[in-house]
């Protein structure tokens, strides 16, 4: 009796740490490079420690029209961070993965209006996602569809 | 007449123990951009363990507990590493902390844009309102620094961060 009490024990064990590292991966199909769709940017989405955040790395209109220089977060509340370049701006941070295909807790910057919302992601299909800002609760909010790029990789060497 | 008796005492609670505050220096952070690093914006993190006992020496306590902390200064180096780049391929830097905490989100805290290229040591912008007390309370931060790259790189880049903060506590 003690020895099945024991080889339960151990298959329940096994069993939440296995349900634990499955779940650990689901979260990680988040990464990648994705494009809203008004197709304006590119925001590759990394981890750090076990959050997702999202970087602009492409935009169609790189350069502010009127002085030709590189697009900074010129509408940034903090007015000693308007010299960020928004190519590179983070504009989605600290979400958590909840399951389900669901990230939380995280919000979604506007460098249009230097607004920031809390955001939900939901992926639909392993190539899009639905990107709902809102203020407050989530009822009071816009949702966005996002599709995810093939990156070819290529390589150039210092010379 | 209650007033009276009050007002002297909420006088002397305010009036108590003021804030200590100590200046510490996180040396020689080493942040790795592992290659293929392309144009534009790429990351590299430190996973900094939060040990208030080294960093405060004497003046630690058991459970103490930091109420303030700022960012004085941030320099990037690529000073005393091995296959330096140097910061003829980087055009600009930005320097935040994130934290695993879901009530933590990552804060922005220093900048630089662009580069001084010719320098061995870059001095960042230090935002004036960034707030880093909530961090300095978790035992791990992840220190974030973003480099723009000018091209496609094959190799890593290797960058190390002098900061300096300063804390305040009872």
């Amino acid at each position: 009796m003690k020895k099945f009490s024991l080889l339960a024990l151990v298959g329940v064990l096994l069993f939440s740490m296995t349900a634990f590292v499955s779940q650990k991966a689901d979260g990680d199909r988040l990464l990648g490079v994705w494009e809203p769709s008004n197709g304006r940017a590119r925001v590759k989405i990394d981890k750090i420690g076990d959050k997702f955040f999202g970087r602009i790395v492409w935009l169609k209109e790189a350069k502010d029209p009127v002085t030709g220089e590189p697009k900074t977060d010129k509408n940034n509340p903090d007015e000693s961070l308007r010299n960020v370049p928004l190519k590179g701006y983070r504009m989605l941070k600290d979400f958590v993965y909840k399951g389900d295909d669901i990230w939380e807790e995280g919000t979604i910057y506007d460098p249009l209006n230097g607004n920031t919302y809390s955001c939900t992601i939901k992926m639909t299909d392993n190539n899009t996602l639905d990107i709902r800002g809102y203020i407050g609760v989530s009822a009071l909010g816009r949702t966005d569809i996002w599709k995810r790029l093939k990156i070819k990789s290529k390589k150039k060497s210092k010379k | 007449m209650l007033w009276a008796l009050a007002l002297p005492l909420l006088f002397l609670s305010s009036c108590g123990k003021g804030s200590k505050t100590q200046v510490v220096n996180l040396n020689d952070l080493e942040f790795n951009f592992e290659g293929p690093l392309y144009e534009g914006p790429n990351t590299a993190q430190y996973a900094w363990k939060v040990d208030l006992k080294s960093l405060l020496k004497d003046q630690y306590t058991e459970g103490m507990k930091i109420k303030g902390a700022k960012l004085l200064v941030s320099e990037i180096s690529d000073e005393d590493c091995e296959e330096c780049y140097g910061f003829d391929e980087i055009k600009s830097l930005v320097l935040s902390f994130a934290s695993n905490n879901k009530d933590i989100s990552m804060q922005e805290l220093a900048l630089l844009n662009p580069i001084a290229a010719d320098k061995n040591i870059q001095s960042l912008n230090v935002s004036g309102e960034a707030e880093l007390t909530d961090f300095l309370n978790e035992s791990d931060v992840y220190i974030v620094l973003d480099a723009n790259v000018t091209e496609d790189i094959e190799d890593n880049i290797t960058l190390k961060a002098n900061i300096t903060l300063e804390l305040s506590f009872d």
